[in-house]
């Protein structure tokens, strides 16, 4: 069971921009929910792909239960690629029905039939889209196929669960049955949870410790204010 | 006008007669174009892939001279097969010219940057998301590559179809290095020509309908997987 990743003397760079992410030591365990927030282009996306092994750090390392993870793609264990749940901004669903696409991160687990049925089926009246069940996601509105994208990483459970900004295109009525359902994932099955968010009020409810990150630095919890005060 | 009317009926004739010259020329077409189409997909389809997905200095550069050669005359294609396979080619050794297997040969190369350029850009709308969302679901590269396919069926099928109606009906590459010879390379435009240039216009009606079936039901498949 993993209980904590870090991020050590982490450098990125992106060719042609000036932004670098710079960050000496973060960790994050499976104690609480964290929160990363920041504005548009901080570098709140970049850590959860570093985090996600979907990029590459130039120096500096991303360490799982203190032990550092080689990123040469090829090179990261394929075992702990399947702990990671990651629900991206630039999601993707199949061209499947929504149950399918839930079920699809099970049935590559090799979960048997019975049992994927359940859980994709409790995942979606969770979340409140046991209406969608049977829908084609092409047929999906942009909040209901985000609210898709979230169910298909949470009915994994995983043990990594990274989620970039949950409530893009999200209603304000539907916000309260996703936070429920991450919080009370990270409490039953002890997952390491990261989150990013441009909204405070959001950062607050679902974490007791923002993680506040500005042109690639971690700054210091005070200065939240000098880019949230209109939150 | 009454050559034409003729023309008209002789064409019914032989295609309700089901004549055996008629059907072999179809054949010929068919099969000759088939394996063509198929050998150009395997070849084509992970090139069209690759070059949609990878991302290195000299891209465009590719993909630019890819869509120039999707318009090359087939009688250059056939110009250029023609000097390499005759006898004091480079490879005319092999004896392939005036068969089946020249044809394919130069109906693969006509065919792959059609199918080549069409992957690459319906690829490219697609980027390589399926692929990301697979892994990061946890499935294996090669499963991940197996559910990028499936969504990008539409566009293989498409490209398929496309680059199997512009071998069907190309006519440079089927003359200069088929020959043209009866029962054995001769094909529906090859034979349309040639028929055309005796004044028998029969035969050559009866093949036109049939290139204008395969491209209406070519149109149909594309059409039907579209809405699908």
């Amino acid at each position: 069971m993993i209980s904590s990743i870090r991020l050590k003397n982490i450098r990125k760079r992106y060719k042609g921009t000036p932004f670098c992410l710079k960050i000496d030591n973060l960790e994050f365990h499976n104690r609480h929910i964290h929160v990363i927030v920041g504005p548009n282009g901080s570098g709140k996306s970049t850590i959860l792909n570093l985090i996600a092994f979907l990029d590459k750090s130039e120096s500096g390392h991303v360490l799982v239960d203190g032990h550092p993870v080689f990123n040469n793609k090829h090179d990261v264990d394929h075992e702990i690629r399947k702990k990671i749940g990651y629900v991206r901004q630039n999601r993707y669903l199949f061209d499947m029905s929504v149950f399918h696409n839930v079920a699809l991160g099970l049935k590559i687990r090799k979960q048997p039939k019975n049992e994927i049925t359940a859980k994709v089926d409790n995942i979606l009246t969770e979340l409140a889209i046991e209406h969608l069940r049977n829908r084609s996601v092409k047929s999906l509105s942009n909040g209901e196929y985000q609210k898709v994208a979230i169910a298909q990483v949470l009915v994994l459970m995983p043990e990594i669960i990274l989620i970039d900004e949950p409530d893009t295109n999200i209603d304000i009525l539907s916000t309260p049955s996703i936070e429920r359902t991450i919080k009370k994932i990270q409490k039953e099955r002890n997952s390491v949870v990261v989150m990013t968010t441009h909204s405070l009020k959001q950062a607050r409810r679902m974490s007791p410790e923002i993680i506040s990150i500005q042109e690639g630095r971690v700054i210091d919890s005070n200065d939240e204010k000098l880019f949230f005060e209109n939150d | 006008m009454i050559y034409i009317i003729d023309g008209f009926k002789k064409a019914l004739t032989i295609i309700f007669s089901l004549d055996r010259e008629f059907l072999n020329i179809i054949m010929v077409s068919v099969s000759i174009s088939f394996t063509s189409t198929i050998l150009s997909v395997f070849l084509a389809i992970p090139f069209g892939i690759w070059l949609a997905t990878a991302r290195f200095r000299g891209r465009q550069i590719i993909v630019t001279i890819l869509n120039t050669l999707m318009s090359v005359p087939t009688v250059v294609i056939g110009l250029f097969l023609y000097s390499v396979l005759s006898r004091q080619g480079p490879l005319g050794s092999l004896g392939i010219l005036f068969t089946p297997a020249a044809m394919i040969v130069g109906q693969c190369i006509l065919a792959f940057p059609i199918i080549a350029a069409t992957v690459t850009g319906g690829v490219s709308n697609l980027g390589n998301r399926p692929y990301i969302a697979a892994r990061l679901l946890g499935a294996s590269p090669m499963r991940s590559t197996f559910l990028f396919l499936r969504e990008a069926k539409l566009i293989v099928i498409t490209s398929a179809l496309a680059g199997f109606g512009r071998v069907f009906s190309e006519i440079g590459i089927s003359m200069m290095l088929g020959g043209n010879i009866r029962f054995y390379t001769r094909n529906i435009t090859s034979t349309i020509a040639l028929e055309t240039s005796r004044g028998e216009f029969g035969l050559g009606i009866a093949l036109g309908i049939v290139l204008l079936i395969v491209a209406f039901l070519i149109n149909a498949i594309v059409y039907s997987f579209r809405r699908a």
